[in-house]
């Protein structure tokens, strides 16, 4: 990318060591900023990841959730000022990058595998 | 402000962030610093892009350098007339550079469209081609028909056909600057400018 460019995106980007690793199969926990009329307040978003795409100040993710029976998906801006956290609710473990064939599951199959982490031996058996 | 323009090179584009989280998306002007080399009467002529002074012998002729010269500035690459008042206030050899502009201005760019060719009419005028069923060969991207028969015998003068298309000099009026950055030059002015990048625009003030 054109370094001058480069540098005016980075004043718009956030740190990303102040942003969890999460990638898609994790389930994220959203705080979105909602404006009404004057007011400012939290508003939570939690689901599924589905994908993840471009880089920089671009970077973008796809989060999914079934609301009262109804799959309902938001694209969102990493770096957008819109969002005020990221809490990282459950790692999954998957095989793709992008998660889309959970649009066509319905109940059971929708669930994705938790990745299990081994700190040391001990914590194995 | 005096002089009411001002040249740049167009850089690309990209996206940025208001405070209330809505995207915008800009592109990014590198505009100015221009010198002023002489002044007319409604305009005064500018000099943008130094040429270095090894290549000064190679690009330019001798009158063209003496020109410099004599006007006491260095050597530039492009010279252009910009619109300015209050000429009386403006000195030559002085440089004029993006402060001229603040966010929220109207600004209008002219540049240089990207060149397409010698284009067809389904590409040039969004003609609709024609049907390649019914027996038709070779005529999926034809013109058609351009005016009558006998009863006129000619063709209406503008008549849209094939030909050059791009590359031909555009302005886009009414857009906003963004942000100026008055340390590295830049001008972010909201959507898209004409050309292709590293192309030269001018940028002007719209009443």
């Amino acid at each position: 990318m054109n370094p001058i460019i480069e540098s005016i995106e980075r004043n718009y980007q956030k740190n990303l060591k102040d942003v969890p690793k999460f990638g898609p199969g994790d389930t994220v926990r959203l705080e979105i900023k909602v404006r009404e009329g004057e007011k400012e307040r939290l508003q939570a978003f939690e689901g599924v990841v589905i994908s993840r795409s471009h880089s920089g100040l671009k970077e973008n993710f796809t989060v999914r959730k079934i609301s009262y029976g109804v799959g309902v998906e938001r694209k969102f801006m990493l770096h957008s000022p819109n969002i005020a956290s990221i809490t990282v609710v459950r790692r999954g473990k998957v095989a793709r990058a992008k998660l889309y064939y959970l649009r066509d599951r319905v109940g059971k199959k929708t669930r994705v595998k938790d990745k299990i982490f081994f700190k040391d031996e001990s914590a194995k058996s | 402000m005096s002089v009411k323009a001002i040249l740049g090179t167009k850089i690309g584009m990209t996206q940025i962030f208001t405070d209330e989280g809505t995207v915008v998306p800009v592109t990014v002007i590198s505009a100015g610093p221009c010198t002023v080399i002489s002044k007319g009467e409604k305009n005064v002529q500018v000099g943008y892009r130094e040429i270095r002074p090894e290549a000064v012998k190679r690009l330019l002729n001798r009158p063209e350098r003496m020109a410099f010269e004599k006007a006491g500035v260095k050597p530039f690459r492009y010279v252009r007339s910009l619109p300015a008042d209050e000429l009386d206030s403006i000195e030559t050899q002085s440089e004029i550079n993006v402060a001229m502009f603040k966010e929220g201005d109207k600004v209008s760019v002219t540049g240089t469209s990207k060149g397409k060719g010698f284009s067809g009419v389904m590409r040039r005028h969004n003609f609709a081609g024609q049907q390649i069923t019914h027996g038709q060969t070779d005529r999926s991207r034809a013109v058609g028909s351009i005016g009558t028969a006998t009863d006129m015998a000619r063709v209406i003068k503008g008549k849209k056909m094939p030909g050059q298309y791009g590359n031909v000099k555009r302005t886009v009026r009414g857009l906003q600057v963004v942000k100026v950055d008055e340390e590295k030059n830049l001008l972010l002015v909201r959507g898209s400018i004409p050309g292709a990048k590293n192309g030269l625009v001018v940028i002007k003030h719209q009443a």
